[in-house]
């Protein structure tokens, strides 16, 4: 038997967060300081940062781990990232092409991203996920993706497999913001989420989503493998995920898809935040 | 109000203080290169804006900008609202899952066991321990942190000290080989 200040001891020598002083460190500080007395004191709480858009931006595409080892880079916010406990199920059943959804099983991943994104949400978002519809729903496999829709190009995704059997375990990750992005053309695309994820288990997934233009009918991404992944389009809405890394460098550099047209006829243009 | 040379010149040797450890706060919950820089900045932000509302003794201060900076790490991980809690990891321990529990030193606790009890507590558990015994916090500075009274931190300690001190007297001997890794839930 160990006593607590035995237990207590040893752990302060097991701190992950030992006192940091170097040179960057200083002059991280510094810098910081400067900008925080630049900014207007009276301007009350900032709901978003003045602080270095650039830095913003990297935090909010979902460089963070979360607590159950799942990140998410996602473009319209913000991440997410829980599991459902035991072992995430593998991607062995994905499909290359989506699909069918019955409107029950629509409502119900609807209603779970939801209550998943509602959580943590600030009040801005539980309103907007309230007033949210759902414009995606697909299923590739033993995975479920939805996309909810909003005013203001509001949107939130989730990918969610359920948990199977006694111990089997479940995976969700998802994001949430509005995009900054503008409308694209009637034959143009514009991405709102593009880059990879990660979940302890299967691995890494590579996930885009985003806003078509009013004539574009269908859009397929070959994969480095030359697997075609035909995305799901409605509602001015497109998505499609597939394993592995391919999208790692889409954030920064876009993904090159074929895009067709209601009239039949197919161009080829590169996915990014920018129409 | 105090005058603005005043309120910035407070501001900075509040900042020079509390930087380090928020810091160290933030990165014992997110092992993410970087993001304890931006998180704390972000907090530090909003401590500037709001300094005249803020306690103006050091421990209520310190509470004060732990819970916001809390908060904020918490709202950038996007959390479910079971994951209420941080996880806090622990530093340089791997756990091997067959390593033997004792090293022959009567007495002393083995990290290994350590870090692998520790992985058995629930997020909230370890943040009610990191808190006193990484972040130095007291029983009611903690408790400004998370928002509860000090009563029911108390009682939260008392629990995540048993529960630690459980899992270290009931270490696995032999753990069946697991394919894969488990993504764990937090409360």
């Amino acid at each position: 038997m160990n006593t607590t200040a035995d237990i207590e001891t040893a752990l302060r020598t097991m701190d992950p967060a030992p006192p940091l002083d170097t040179p960057a460190d200083q002059a991280r500080a510094a810098a910081d300081l400067r900008r925080i007395l630049a900014t207007d004191p009276h301007a009350g709480s900032p709901s978003k940062s003045p602080l270095e858009p650039a830095r913003r931006n990297r935090l909010s595409i979902g460089r963070l781990v979360a607590a159950a080892a799942v990140v998410a880079i996602v473009a319209a916010g913000v991440v997410i990232a829980p599991s459902l406990g035991g072992s995430a199920p593998a991607f062995a059943s994905w499909t290359a092409s989506p699909g069918a959804v019955t409107s029950a099983q629509a409502g119900e991943a609807a209603e779970n991203c939801r209550d998943e994104m509602a959580d943590g949400a600030n009040d801005d978002q539980r309103a907007r996920l309230n007033a949210a519809s759902t414009v995606v729903s697909e299923q590739r496999g033993v995975w479920t993706m939805v996309v909810l829709g909003g005013e203001g190009g509001f949107s939130a995704l989730c990918v969610t497999a359920k948990p199977t059997g006694f111990f089997g375990g479940g995976a969700m990750i998802g994001s949430i913001g509005v995009s900054g992005v503008a409308p694209p053309g009637p034959k143009d695309l514009v991405a709102t989420d593009l880059g990879t994820a990660f979940i302890s288990g299967p691995g890494q997934l590579s996930l885009a989503a985003g806003l078509a233009g009013s004539d574009v009918s269908a859009v397929t991404y070959r994969s480095p493998s030359g697997k075609d992944v035909a995305a799901t389009v409605n509602q001015g809405r497109f998505a499609f995920w597939l394993p592995g890394d391919a999208l790692k460098d889409a954030s920064s550099q876009g993904a090159e898809v074929t895009v067709t047209h209601r009239d039949g006829t197919t161009t080829t243009t590169t996915l990014s935040f920018a129409p | 109000m105090s005058s603005p040379p005043d309120r910035e010149k407070r501001f900075q040797a509040i900042y020079a203080q509390l930087r380090p450890e928020l810091l160290r706060f933030v990165r014992r919950r997110e092992p993410e290169p970087g993001v304890a820089e931006d998180v704390v900045a972000d907090a530090l932000l909003v401590l500037w804006r709001r300094l005249d509302e803020a306690p103006h003794d050091l421990d209520g201060l310190r509470a004060w900008t732990y819970g916001i900076t809390r908060n904020m790490l918490l709202n950038a991980k996007r959390g479910r609202g079971r994951r209420r809690a941080l996880e806090v990891r622990l530093a340089g321990v791997g756990v091997p899952p067959h390593e033997s529990s004792h090293d022959g030193i009567d007495g002393a606790v083995h990290r290994v066991d350590l870090a692998r009890a520790w992985t058995r507590l629930s997020s909230a558990q370890q943040e009610t321990l990191a808190l006193t015994v990484m972040d130095g916090l007291d029983s009611v500075q903690a408790a400004a942190v998370l928002d509860i009274s000090p009563v029911a931190f108390r009682l939260r300690l008392s629990r995540a000290r048993r529960a630690l001190q459980l899992h270290l007297d009931h270490q696995p001997r032999a753990i069946p080989a697991v394919a894969g890794p488990t993504l764990r839930s937090t409360s």
